[in-house]
């Protein structure tokens, strides 16, 4: 035997109006949303039909606040009264995907959203297709409901809504919240709304909308469109591109940031949807690398997610988004060929939106990647001008690889790009494809290789300092070799290449590591032919250098080993482990004690 | 630097992408190892391990977990396994957790013995037991990790048969990640009707995380092709490469979409997607990774006339050979031909 739920209508009404909802204030949405598909439906069986909305907010004898909210639009006959709440239980899918296509249905789920800031909900409509008889819907929030019928004549064709505010929702009542809430949701209608107060009444959509209207000149729009940026989001605008999609109907305008943001920040745009506030934090609209722009659009197509902050990624709205990232692709590239004076403004601030899209767009990368900055051993510098002076492209691709060698790399008259940060490795290593122009990735070991050697004499005397070094080195990991390269102020460089770096990594996690792990990391490294040993290049056109080399204590050169040791650490931003503090600590103190014991004649060189 | 300014580096970390909070999660490590600060060793860890993984840089996460664990079994007391609460609620990633990631990544190790893979295997099962988990997560690494050891189908399916069962609590995976774990399952059971069911759901929800729907788009492009379905495979092509070609962690990804290109003949598109990341491919120590991207690359190799422009893996010869090797460690290391098996059956799909 087939049985049927007991539905709870109370319960029912409760759920959707104080759970399903995010905020009270959607009541207002709602509202908005009815009247304007009213509206449209009554301009549907007559496009000449000019729509208008009317809020009123007054006040009851015992000061109760109420709101009266007035449509012109097509009005219900009684039947669709009694049909509207008949659709509430119907899928959620349906509900989306047929939402619009449904008045009624839409009709009676919006309005069931005033419950959350009343009690009972009074409804007049007259409908524009059965105008002889007006209809009132009284609804109760425990899911009771009346319907009343009485002349036509007694009310304008369209749909009027009481409510009266229910104790705790006064502030939903205030009229500034009210006029706030409006203008969010409603400020691109374009039907007037009204809303009257017992003191006034203004209208408070703002109808001109750049997009829609037609403008003499390219400057004039480009006017109107930054006044209504500044309007819309408060805020001054570095520039404005106008936004254009036939794919998602999708009109609007994107709004230069006049900061640099950070990349991996969600941008937030501001969606309408069919002119009604959908979002003002959607996301997927634009491509991910347009993060430079804040945009404003009306689509009439696009589905948006439950959430309302995202749209479904199917082939419409990749493909509105390809139009739209096409319509900023084509603004820079205007720039670039016609106003190198803003491209560089620009560019100052959003060189990384920049990049990030010539990393994947060949074509784009050939026409800006001369004009982009990068960090180098010389400075900041954009790509054109280092790669006039400098051949092949020499790049590092760690921030703290360029730290640590920089200043050598200017010494040795090498110019090294600082490829560390976002986007810089993948573009250069682009130019030997699509520019035909040489580069080279190198690292403090590749570096090293340009030091000159020296000279069979020279090998003999520093015999004893290398000895020695490798000794005093040989707990920390590092072997010691003598070159000569400049700086000749730099006494040493600690060298270290990403491979040996990810071998002392593993040497060192094993210390602490049990036998199980410690057999797994032995596999891991087991497949790597380099050496987990770093290495400190003493510089033999140093003076000091040279004098070490001459020293025959050999307590005293293992100890000023040891300190240019650390000494080479810290120039090169590496941290301290415990055993390379206390060499410095006792070093120090060492060295202190020589310096200050007259009978150590066999120590220092003078 | 004090633990302050480590701290602010590790909040810093969060705002950037995966693969770009690898260098100064490394730099936090280093700097806590520095100090001597043991507990913010830990956190920095856990930050390198996070971004290790979904950046793709396997072998850094293995070697910090490493430490992570080996440090949680000296003193659990200081450096707990589990920071669930009754066993419903984690805010932040632990051990147990981990394990998951590691798990995962082990076996594309080929000089990482199998016995060593399957301990690391029991020891997480033990750890999810003596913390009174659901073993849901263990079952879905462990039939992961019997995919990539060569394992007969019906193996990893009741290890998959059995996860789904184990109820979900604070190990399980995010929503997306479960969906696409079945759509990754019905793929291998060769139950293309399942996965298209499962990515579909993934995709109109939407379901999505770090991973998710990258990895559903990639998965589904080759057999949706092989089904005949090949609007569907294009458009998990398209939208799948744009939102996954940033990203080293989806470098067997980049090869799913290269065999889709050289299946449409989109030749200049293949060789294009193959140059731009086959640094990717030569970068890493992962074998597997670097072997399913080779594969690809032998494709194109096969099949498109006279690529040009790929400077990492040397001519067609020198990709072969790689591949060959590649395979045979693999086969040798998991005690069975599935590698080769696996190449025979991709050959037959892509040839010239």
């Amino acid at each position: 035997m087939e049985h049927k739920f007991q539905i709870n209508l109370g319960g029912i009404i409760d759920l959707l109006s104080n759970h399903l909802y995010s905020s009270p204030s959607v009541y207002l949405r709602e509202l908005l949303q009815n009247g304007v598909d009213a509206i449209r439906a009554r301009q549907h069986d007559d496009p000449e039909h000019v729509g208008a909305l009317r809020i009123e907010l007054a006040r009851t004898e015992t000061g109760t606040p109420t709101l009266f909210f007035q449509d012109n639009g097509v009005g219900l006959t009684e039947e669709e009264t009694h049909r509207f709440l008949a659709t509430i239980g119907e899928s959620s899918k349906r509900a989306v995907e047929e939402r619009r296509a449904d008045f009624i249905g839409q009709f009676g789920i919006g309005l069931l959203s005033c419950f959350i800031v009343c009690e009972e909900i009074v409804m007049v409509t007259r409908s524009a297709r059965a105008p002889d008889v007006a209809v009132e819907w009284r609804g109760r929030a425990d899911g009771t409901y009346t319907v009343t019928t009485r002349d036509g004549a007694s009310a304008s064709i369209g749909t009027t809504v009481w409510l009266q505010c229910k104790p705790g929702c006064e502030e939903w009542f205030e009229a500034e919240r009210i006029e706030e809430l409006v203008r969010r949701y409603g400020g691109l209608l374009p039907y007037r709304i009204d809303f009257v107060t017992a003191t006034a009444t203004k209208e408070l959509n703002d109808r001109n909308v750049p997009w829609r209207n037609r403008y003499e000149s390219r400057s004039e729009e480009w006017n109107a469109l930054m006044d209504f940026g500044r309007r819309t989001f408060n805020q001054d605008f570095f520039d404005c591109i106008p936004l254009h999609s036939e794919i998602g109907q999708v009109t609007g305008a994107a709004y230069i940031l006049p900061f640099s943001p950070n990349p991996t920040a969600k941008r937030a745009h501001r969606v309408y949807l069919k002119n009604m506030l959908l979002s003002e934090a959607s996301e997927n609209l634009l491509p991910s690398w347009a993060f430079f722009v804040t945009c404003v659009v009306n689509t009439n197509t696009l589905r948006p997610v439950a959430s309302r902050e995202a749209f479904y990624e199917d082939d419409t709205l990749q493909q509105t988004r390809e139009a739209l990232g096409g319509a900023l692709r084509d603004y820079l590239i205007r720039l670039r060929r016609h106003d190198p004076q803003r491209l560089q403004a620009l560019i100052s601030l959003h060189y990384r939106a920049i990049k990030s899209l010539a990393t994947f767009d060949d074509e784009f990368f050939e026409i800006f990647i001369d004009v982009l900055p990068f960090e180098t051993s010389l400075g900041r510098m954009s790509m054109g001008d280092f790669r006039t002076r400098y051949a092949p492209v020499r790049y590092v691709t760690s921030v703290d690889t360029f730290r640590q060698i920089a200043q050598v790399a200017v010494s040795q008259g090498l110019g090294i790009i600082n490829a560390g940060y976002s986007y810089d490795a993948d573009l250069i290593e682009k130019l030997p494809d699509v520019l035909d122009v040489e580069i080279e990735k190198i690292d403090s070991v590749d570096l090293a290789e340009n030091f000159e050697d020296l000279m069979p004499e020279e090998r003999a005397d520093i015999f004893e300092l290398i000895t020695v070094a490798d000794l005093a080195l040989q707990p920390h990991k590092c072997r010691s070799d003598v070159k000569k390269f400049k700086p000749v102020e730099l006494p040493a460089l600690f060298l270290v290449n990403d491979e040996t770096k990810f071998l002392r990594n593993l040497e060192q996690t094993k210390q602490v590591s049990n036998d199980h792990w410690s057999s797994i990391l032995d596999s891991l490294a087991g497949s790597s032919s380099a050496s987990n040993y770093a290495q400190l290049c003493f510089n033999f056109s140093n003076p000091l250098v040279r004098k070490l080399a001459r020293v025959t204590d050999r307590k005293v050169l293992r100890t000023a080993i040891q300190m240019l040791y650390v000494q080479s650490l810290l120039m090169g931003h590496h941290p301290l482990n415990a055993s390379e503090m206390a060499l410095l600590n006792t070093g120090l103190l060492d060295l202190i004690d020589l310096s200050i014991d007259d009978s150590n004649e066999g120590g220092w060189v003078q | 630097m004090s633990p302050d300014e480590v701290e602010q580096l590790l909040d810093e970390l969060e705002e950037l992408d995966y693969h770009e909070r690898l260098p100064l999660a490394e730099r936090a490590v280093q700097l806590s190892d520095a100090m001597g600060d043991e507990r913010l060793a830990w956190q920095a860890r856990f930050a390198l391990v996070t971004a290790a993984v979904f950046g793709g840089v396997p072998e850094k996460a293995l070697v910090n977990f490493a430490w992570l664990e080996s440090k949680s079994a000296q003193d659990p007391e200081r450096f707990p396994a589990s920071r669930a609460v009754g066993g419903l609620f984690l805010s932040e990633t632990d051990v147990l957790w981990a394990y998951k990631w590691v798990g995962l990544h082990l076996a594309g190790f080929a000089s990482i013995p199998r016995p060593e893979i399957e301990s690391v295997l029991e020891r997480m099962l033990e750890q999810y037991t003596k913390h009174n988990v659901s073993l849901r997560p263990y079952w879905l690494t462990l039939a992961r990790a019997q995919r990539d050891l060569g394992e007969p189908t019906d193996v990893v399916l009741a290890s998959f048969a059995k996860s789904i069962a184990a109820p979900r609590d604070a190990y399980a995976d995010c929503v997306a990640c479960e969906w696409n774990a079945r759509v990754e399952m019905a793929l291998l059971a060769e139950d293309i009707d399942e996965a298209v069911r499962c990515a579909q759901l993934i995709l109109d929800r939407p379901y999505s995380c770090a991973e998710v729907p990258q990895l559903t788009h990639s998965a589904m492009v080759v057999p949706l092709w092989r089904a005949g379905l090949k609007d569907m495979a294009r458009m998990h092509h398209k939208r799948g490469y744009e939102i996954s070609k940033s990203n080293p962690e989806f470098l067997t990804s980049i090869a799913d979409h290269l065999d889709f290109r050289l299946l449409d003949s989109d030749w200049e598109g293949a060789v294009d997607l193959a140059r731009t990341h086959e640094k990717w491919a030569a970068a890493t120590r992962s074998d597997y990774r670097r072997l399913r991207f080779l594969v690809s690359v032998r494709a194109l190799h096969r099949m498109a006339p006279k690529p040009a422009g790929l400077r990492e893996f040397g001519d067609v010869a020198d990709v072969d050979h790689q591949v060959s090797q590649l395979v045979a460690r693999f086969d040798t290391r998991n005690g069975n031909d599935a590698t080769s098996r696996w190449l025979a059956e991709r050959d037959a799909t892509f040839s010239a």
